[in-house]
């Protein structure tokens, strides 16, 4: 069931993310997107972490990418017209990160290639909401306020960015 | 359910060594609702607030310097000697540029922008890279270099009507994300080595059980290209230009000092702590010969400080030339890391204060330029030293010391740093080095001849005297006699930075 | 047939190959920024997948926090984008050349 789970969900991921990147048009390009979010959901449950897969759902499906779904419409226009694709030469370094962490999968890992099996099942409630939530609440309580502070920038930043002034109006 | 869940919230009793951290955010909070109570009508209330707000945690910082090492609220932060010593570098660059906002017509010119979130963000700013000098978890290391990031966005777009700010904000936000999206990347990796996310809980697991080298190296390098990016290390540079120059200069005066001090901040912690178990243990690390650790970090300073000298040699703009001067400083910095050596570490300590001294005071001399001219183009500098001669002669000491000139405390600087670089036997990277500093002297000395042995140009009013603030001249000269005096007395800094190696924890 | 740790290293790795393609191919700025989303998706299942192998939850709340900045993230860098085209009626970065030399 897993197994199916798994080779099912991943495929349709790694389509949807290659049909992402291959889209024209900037809208086709979010629901792709959303799309392959919603089969990760999918792989974080065959991962015993239900609480992730519906996080993964609510936020990420839900909140993020309506976010973006948001703004490609309300910019409309040029926004989805065709563009130019070549590499800049700035981005070329980049292009050496990839490979290097193909390496990484294959060589590193593979050391220990006699135990890359999980370990036999996930102890009962692994995973749960429960569960990360008493870790979220004691050791990472900190991390917990911080990310508050992070997302009041986050309003007060776009907010402070986004403010139409009266005077200057939409051209 | 409720009473099967076991949580054991951490102990609020340590928070008391978190005060700086802790006043830094109230003012955050405090300045954003004072600036709602007066409807953002009275910019003095948001500035005096974060100034407050500032100088308190000031206080507190050096009151609390010579307190143990402690973790706060469970493990994920911890206040030591590198934090504190980090701590007052913030402070003191968070309070000038403050100072200086006021004065500037950048900032307090222009009549709608949102004075309130502008000062409140600056504090949070601060408060931010504090938290990033502190972390040791992987965690905290991320949350917080996303704290700093966010904030830096927004005060790089602050200028709304300016095309140039908000473009520069565009740049910075792709790049940054992408790199912190890499970094994440490699964290989750060596979340994977190791099964930690403490820094301490990765070295021990990396000491048990060393893993494949490629394994390693390719951690290693991931988590570089977020710390690399973070203090424009060539070729991670590429947004730091065009942001410094878009950005607001104040703005710009703290981002090349304030998240880049933030980035080295970060760095020693880590590597310092997960690679070699302190300074003093790096010589028995099998780590870092397993990366090959001293060449990776040679190229990378070789690559940085070459590129930023180069190409500042040909700028006209003095602050883009200025971008290029600080990615230049940055590979000097790197030459410390090589063998995570205690003689490097107080290279750097020593090094990042004077930067902080004399870069930020040459932004702010831009700053003060340009608020009378408009403009940063170095033609138009033409005749300063008649015009304006106290800031141009401070301007001048500043640029000496950048340069790397006795009897400034930028020669010092470069003293340590050669020293710890030739005292581990890497000749080549001493002499790129001081060819490096030979460049920069062309550059720099560009600016000097401009202000002082070129006439300005014969239009109405252009060599008329500046008049120039006096909050300026007393900020500028704060930052101008350390400047000198560390050049000729540096023992108290050197010993200041000793002490905050002596008590760097990388235990508990 | 057994679903081991090695499967879902690959697959992240292909994501995040996906993604780095796409930012570096894509010139509009909301779509680079999308890219940046599959990227920091591919960390979170390199995470999860980890936290079910060591048995250890520390991954899943390392998850939840790249959730949370993810959208924090999302939510200025479009701010920002929309100012951008409110100037410029452009997104697409190779006309966005202001500070170039």
């Amino acid at each position: 069931m897993e197994v199916i789970l798994f080779y099912f969900c991943g495929a349709l991921m790694v389509i949807a993310g290659a049909m992402m990147v291959l889209s024209r048009n900037a809208v086709v390009a979010a629901c792709w997107l959303i799309f392959a979010f919603i089969n990760a959901a999918g792989i974080y449950a065959t991962l015993s972490a239900p609480f992730l897969a519906v996080l993964q759902v609510l936020v990420y499906a839900g909140a993020i990418m309506v976010l973006f779904l948001f703004v490609v419409m309300m910019l409309q226009g040029p926004v989805l017209a065709g563009e130019r694709r070549r590499l800049r030469p700035w981005l070329w370094p980049f292009l050496l990160l990839p490979p290097l962490a193909i390496l990484l999968t294959v060589a590193g890992f593979l050391r220990r290639a006699d135990n890359t099996s999980f370990p036999v099942a996930a102890p009962a409630g692994f995973g749960s909401a429960e569960q990360v939530a008493g870790l979220l609440l004691s050791r990472y309580l900190l991390a917990f306020e911080l990310i508050s502070i992070v997302l009041i920038v986050a309003i007060i930043g776009s907010l402070a960015l986004g403010k139409v002034d009266r005077r200057q109006p939409w051209k | 359910m409720l009473e099967t869940l076991q949580v054991n919230i951490p102990s609020w009793s340590d928070l008391g060594y978190w005060r700086p951290e802790l006043t830094l955010l109230s003012t955050f909070l405090v300045a954003l609702i004072g600036d709602l109570i007066v409807r953002g009508r009275r910019p003095w209330v948001p500035f005096t607030l974060a100034l407050a707000g500032m100088l308190l945690a000031l206080g507190f910082a050096v009151a609390d310097l010579g307190e143990p090492a402690h973790t706060v609220m469970g493990s994920l932060i911890i206040v030591d000697g590198i934090a504190s010593f980090f701590r007052i570098l913030f402070l003191v660059a968070g309070l000038a540029t403050v100072l200086f906002s006021w004065t500037s017509e950048e900032i307090m010119g222009v009549k709608r922008e949102a004075k309130g979130e502008y000062y409140a963000l600056l504090t949070l700013l601060t408060g931010g890279m504090c938290v990033m000098a502190e972390a040791r978890d992987i965690l905290m290391l991320f949350l917080s270099m996303e704290l700093v990031g966010l904030t830096s966005y927004v005060l790089a777009g602050y200028m709304r009507t300016s095309l140039r700010s908000t473009e520069a904000a565009v740049k910075y936000v792709i790049f940054a994300a992408v790199s912190s999206g890499i970094m994440l990347y490699g964290l989750s990796l060596f979340y994977g080595l190791t099964g930690e996310t403490t820094f301490v809980g990765i070295r021990e697991a990396l000491f048990a059980n060393p893993p494949h080298p490629y394994a390693l190296l390719v951690v290693v390098v991931l988590v570089l290209v977020g710390m690399g990016y973070k203090i424009a290390a060539v070729p991670f540079h590429h947004w730091a230009p065009d942001v410094y120059e878009g950005a607001p200069t104040p703005v710009t005066a703290i981002f090349s000092v304030g998240p880049k001090a933030a980035g080295f901040a970060l760095m020693i912690r880590f590597f310092y702590t997960t690679l070699v178990a302190g300074p003093e243990a790096a010589g028995t690390s099998n780590l870092l010969r397993l990366v090959d650790w001293p060449l990776l970090i040679a190229l990378l300073s070789a690559v940085t400080m070459t590129y930023g000298n180069l190409v500042a040699l040909r700028q006209t703009n003095v602050k883009r030339m200025l971008a290029y001067s600080s990615i230049a400083h940055v590979g000097y910095i790197l030459m410390g890391f090589l063998l995570l050596t205690s003689d490097g570490l107080q290279a750097i300590l020593f090094y990042l204060l004077v930067y902080m001294l004399m870069n930020l005071g040459a932004f702010l001399f831009v700053v003060a330029i340009n608020n009378h001219l408009r403009s940063e183009e170095l033609t138009d500098y033409a005749g300063l030293g008649f015009r304006a001669p106290w800031l141009a002669t401070m301007m001048f000491v500043f640029l000496i010391s950048l340069t790397g000139l006795p009897p400034t405390a930028g020669f010092i600087g470069k003293f340590f740093l050669f020293k710890a670089v030739l005292a581990q036997e890497w000749y080549w990277l001493a002499i790129l080095a001081g060819l490096n500093s030979v460049i920069s002297l062309f550059y720099y000395m560009r600016v000097t001849k401009a202000m002082f042995f070129t006439e300005p140009a014969e239009s109405d009013g252009a060599a008329a005297p500046l008049a120039i603030k006096p909050l300026e001249y007393v900020v500028l000269a704060a930052l101008c006699i350390p400047t000198i005096g560390l050049g000729i007395w540096w023992g108290p800094v050197r010993d200041f930075a000793d002490q905050a190696i002596a008590r760097f924890n990388v235990g508990i | 047939m057994e679903i081991t740790l090695t499967h879902y290293l690959v697959l992240a790795t292909l994501l995040f190959l996906t993604g780095m393609l796409g930012f570096i191919v894509r010139r509009n700025a909301i779509v680079m920024l999308m890219c940046i989303e599959l990227m920091l998706c591919a960390a979170n299942i390199v995470l999860a997948a980890f936290s079910r192998w060591h048995l250890d939850l520390g991954g899943h709340v390392f998850v939840l926090m790249s959730f949370a900045v993810a959208a924090a993230e999302a939510a200025i860098g479009l701010a920002i984008l929309v100012e951008i085209y409110r100037r410029r009626r452009t997104v697409n970065v190779d006309e966005l050349t202001t500070l170039m030399e």
